[in-house]
Order: C-alpha cells, then sequence, then structure tokens
C-alpha cells in the first residue's frame, strides 16, 4: 500500500513481490471485531472474531480478485516459477516422450 | 460484491467436476494452430501474463504446451485423466460465475506439469487449470477440495 501512514514498515510480506525481490510498505492498523478496512474501494476486509490465537476474517471482493490463503498462494506460485519454461525445455520434453 | 471466505466448510461446492479422458485425443490430423485462452488474473506468481495459446502437438502427447504471448513463458500442461484415475475439483461459485461456465461440459481442466533435471516430471494437481471452452476464459484456480489434492504428483511411467 502506498499511502502516507506513520506506522509504514519498509518490510512487506506481499507473496507476489517477494518472488520479484521487492516489497511495499506495510500499513500497520489496528481493529476490533466487525471492523473492516477497504481497499482501493472495492474490497472490504472485516474482523469477524476472535478468539485466542484465531482470527475470523470475511473479504469481500470482485470475482475477478483472487483470494486465497497466503501459504497457497506461495506453493501454487512457487511451483508455477519451477514449471516455466521455454523453446528449449519443449524440445527436452519431446525426447522424454519419446522414450 | 461476493463473499470469498476461503474455508473449504464456509464455500458451498457449486460443481464438481469429474475428469474423464477427451473423447478426441487421437484427432485426424496434428493440430497445429492452438487455441486461445485469456487469463484475465494471470498465472499465480506470473499475474501479468495474460494471453497463453494452448498447442496440441502429436509428438508432446499426452501433454500440451500452453504457450505465453506475453512473455516467453510457457508451461508444460496435461489433463489430469491422464495423470490419476478419478481426479474431481470443487470450484466455488465465484470461479463458474467468472468463467461463465454454463454447465460442466463447458468446462475444461489441464493441470501444469514441471520438468524436473533428473528427467521427472510432477503435475500440480493442486492448481488446476479450469477453462471455458466456449469462450476461451481461463483461471488458474484452487478448488475447494485443494487439502486434499497434490501439489507435485509424481508421473507415471
Amino acid at each position: 500500500m502506498r499511502r502516507n501512514c506513520r506506522s509504514l514498515i519498509p518490510w512487506g510480506t506481499n507473496p507476489r513481490n517477494e518472488l520479484e525481490g521487492e516489497s511495499n510498505p506495510m500499513l500497520v492498523l489496528s481493529r476490533k471485531p466487525k471492523e473492516s478496512i477497504v481497499i482501493n474501494g472495492n474490497v472490504t476486509v472485516s474482523v469477524l472474531r476472535v478468539d485466542n490465537e484465531n482470527v475470523r476474517i470475511g473479504i469481500e471482493a470482485p470475482i475477478e480478485v483472487p483470494v486465497m490463503r497466503q501459504e497457497i498462494y506461495n506453493e501454487i506460485s512457487q511451483n508455477n516459477q519451477a514449471a516455466a519454461g521455454s523453446a528449449e525445455a519443449k524440445m527436452k520434453i519431446k525426447q522424454l516422450v519419446k522414450n | 460484491m461476493a463473499c470469498a471466505a476461503y474455508d473449504p466448510n464456509d464455500c458451498r461446492a457449486m460443481l464438481t467436476i469429474e475428469h474423464t479422458i477427451p473423447e478426441s485425443t487421437s484427432p485426424s490430423a496434428e493440430r497445429s494452430e492452438g487455441v486461445p485462452l485469456h487469463f484475465p488474473g494471470g498465472l499465480l506468481g506470473f499475474e501479468s501474463n495474460k494471453q497463453f495459446e494452448l498447442i496440441s502437438d502429436d509428438e508432446l502427447k499426452p501433454f500440451q504446451w500452453l504457450k505465453g504471448l506475453d512473455a516467453d513463458q510457457s508451461f508444460l500442461v496435461i489433463p489430469p485423466a491422464f495423470v490419476v484415475v478419478n481426479y474431481s475439483v470443487e470450484i466455488s461459485d465465484d470461479d463458474v460465475a467468472l468463467l461463465g461456465i454454463q454447465s460442466p461440459e463447458d468446462a475444461q481442466v489441464i493441470c501444469i506439469a514441471t520438468y524436473h533435471p533428473n528427467e521427472t516430471v510432477t503435475v500440480n494437481l493442486k492448481g488446476p487449470i479450469i477453462f471455458n471452452q466456449q469462450t476461451g476464459k481461463a483461471r488458474q484456480i484452487v478448488p475447494l477440495n485443494a487439502a486434499e489434492l497434490s501439489l507435485s504428483h509424481p508421473m507415471g511411467n
């Protein structure tokens, strides 16, 4: 989030930026249950319930905005990084399929 | 605004796709031109890569080549029915709506395969690509039943 905010922390945890070796500053703020945060005017993140270490979060977003747990995003995007190939890789696979 | 609380217990599975091997696995002639696929959100980790072409090539069978048109980043893909039996993915209402899927026949499933330096191939069953074969609209989804699916399923010989 590129916002002017007193509590900007220079290391974000945006997984996409982690992969690309850059990071967005982290905006830190406190919310109580039933309070929300609006992102970009079309995404609302609400704290539904807090018990012990579990925070129940509700996300309202347009369907074209992918929303998922970070661990899942990380594992699938890392898998995609490893899978991405060029025309050269295609030739190798053709050899493999032939054998 | 759709609720996207991605907890499998919170979301109803509107559509379950049981994937079977497509009837037309042996087309009479090699199809040289690809099927254009548009990923409005890109692939996970490759959000800016939105235009792809799915190329069927006899020499690659049963794999296909998902050729990136925005960048030289292409992917080896395979219909999951060639990898495991009884593969089924539960797709959220949101994904069904985004892809404009009217009936299960509209939806095609392919999975990304990874070619490893030791010449083995693993297949990502956990984050499959679903596309609407009527429109070419595609998305790499996290199925509601992702927890029971493998990220790197070894390809049998």
